[in-house]
């Protein structure tokens, strides 16, 4: 109790001497508060209020995604920092300062593991919440935005992930950077902007030091960016109701109900990455021979339904038209919104919709697999 | 009796949360903190100079690495692995033509340890040389 008094103390301090309502509202923005802070008011009397404030049960299934995705967000910045202190993008000494890291700093190993982890959670994380928002129709008019901004963290922490791989230097990652840049070399329009922002197909010097500049600064800030955006579209419109979702839920205070969900929901998380971070370690192998490719390495997973697709199709169609299906499909996927306007939203309403949807899901999932086991796509093609 | 429960289970809770924060900060510090330069580890020390005459040179071994130490002038002093980045041959100065040549398979090194010609790969790394006095100093970083 004396610990409050104090630092109530200290905030009508700090009022007086700087702006702290610009503060509190940016960390509004990034969805730890969930209504506006009336700046008429005392600061004290105005957070008093925020926290007492009714929040409709958030922590929850299943608009408990978004959250999550700030979390984790959070967790790459915060492990991603202290990566940074050691290493170097250098296409020499690279392998040798990431090995440094994991065998000997203190905790270097855990680091790294947390930040690999992290990356992949956060892209199913996104690739889950993409799904919910196709399942419960929250792209319906007037959150269209929100399903592209979906798509932009999904498309970035894809590409982040991709990035990251590139800097690692030892021989399973190189060569799965390679395989996926193989990938993305058949796709046109995406191929152009490779070639623009990385300069060629293979990884030399100047791909390594742009892969770090883009991983470290501008890619976080516009995942930042689309944060923010979504976030604020989200205080906007208000939480999506489900559909079908007849009953009412009741509504709790953000402090201490909600507050304390939240922090349960950090540890939880937290949890999860230590547990994998610990029992499922990304192994770290010798240094990548630039003349030698090591049998049976496969793109990072994210990109295995292209690239089974691609091991599927390339003897029947040619390449070009392969890509430019890809391309297609995506500009589907994030124009949706625009393409399926009717405002229903039940489920009955929607069959043919989620029919689309659990089809194209089946096929991603066939593809993927035709990716992992490339005999069984080969002797496919081979029949005919 | 029920707040006495609440009020164990409060500080249980705290005491565990606070036990993670530490935990997490204890990591975090242990991660950043500069590693330890073992100096001691990471130099030749030379206590006197004068036995090299200049233009000369001589090979010191120390651990797994040898270092060619090169007296150019008077208080001019440059180092190299000694070690030929090609099989592992230990180099030799020639004066005459100021070069560093393996004598297994005629690789040649320049002064500033870039390869002139010969088969090996990749040029001479290069060490910090401090000189104090009549002792010479040469760092691994």
């Amino acid at each position: 109790m004396e610990e409050k008094k104090e630092s109530k103390g200290l905030i009508s301090w700090l009022e007086k001497r700087i702006n702290l309502f610009e503060l509190f509202s940016i960390i509004s923005s990034f969805g730890l508060f969930y209504s506006e802070l009336d700046s008429k008011k005392p600061l004290k009397e105005a957070i008093k209020e925020v926290l007492e404030k009714k929040v409709p049960p958030y922590a929850r299934w299943p608009q408990i995604l978004g959250i999550i995705t700030i979390l984790l967000f959070f967790f790459q910045v915060l492990t991603g920092i202290l990566l940074a202190f050691y290493y170097v993008p250098s296409i020499n000494e690279s392998y040798e300062r990431v090995k440094f890291i994991i065998r000997d700093t203190d905790f270097g190993w855990f680091i790294h593991q947390i930040h690999f982890w992290g990356s992949n959670f956060l892209i199913i994380i996104l690739i889950i919440r993409v799904m919910r928002f196709f399942y419960h129709g929250v792209y319906k008019s007037p959150r269209e935005l929100l399903w592209i901004f979906g798509i932009a963290l999904l498309v970035l922490s894809v590409i982040q992930a991709f990035l990251g791989g590139i800097l690692l230097m030892d021989e399973n990652k190189f060569w799965s950077s390679i395989r996926s840049i193989e990938i993305i070399k058949n796709i046109p329009v995406l191929n152009w902007i490779y070639l623009f922002f990385l300069g060629g197909y293979d990884i030399n010097q100047q791909t390594i030091i742009r892969a770090y500049f883009f991983h470290v600064t501008l890619l976080p800030i516009l995942f930042l960016f689309f944060l923010y955006l979504n976030i604020s579209g989200i205080r906007k419109l208000g939480l999506s109701e489900i559909p079908w979702e007849t009953k009412k839920r009741k509504e709790i205070p953000f402090y201490p109900h909600h507050f304390f969900n939240l922090l349960i929901l950090l540890f939880i998380i937290f949890g999860v990455l230590v547990t994998f971070a610990v029992l499922f370690p990304t192994p770290f192998y010798k240094p990548a021979d630039p003349s030698f490719t090591p049998p049976g390495i496969l793109p990072g997973w994210y990109f295995l339904p292209i690239y089974g697709f691609f091991e599927l199709f390339f003897k029947i169609i040619p390449k070009l038209i392969l890509g430019f299906i890809c391309i297609l499909i995506f500009s589907l996927i994030l124009f949706l919104p625009f393409i399926d306007r009717k405002e229903v939203r039940t489920f009955k309403e929607r069959i043919l919709a989620i029919f689309i949807g659990v089809i194209f899901l089946i096929l991603i999932g066939l593809f993927t697999f035709f990716g992992i086991h490339k005999e069984i796509s080969l002797s496919i093609t081979n029949i005919f | 009796m029920t707040e006495k429960r609440r009020n164990f289970l409060e500080i249980l809770a705290k005491g565990f949360i606070s036990l993670w924060g530490v935990g997490i900060i204890w990591i975090l510090f242990s991660y950043i903190k500069t590693p330890k330069r073992k100096f001691e580890e990471n130099l030749i020390k030379i206590d006197d100079v004068s036995s090299i005459p200049i233009t000369g040179s001589s090979i010191y071994h120390y651990k797994d690495k040898s270092i060619i130490l090169i007296r150019k002038e008077e208080k001019e002093f440059l180092a190299f692995s000694a070690i030929c980045t090609h099989l592992k041959c230990i180099l030799n100065y020639q004066k005459e033509r100021e070069v560093l040549v393996c004598p297994c398979h005629a690789g040649v090194f320049d002064m500033n340890g870039n390869v002139v010609s010969g088969p090996p790969p990749k040029s001479l790394q290069r060490y910090r040389v401090d000189i104090r006095g009549n002792r010479l100093y040469v760092y691994f970083d």
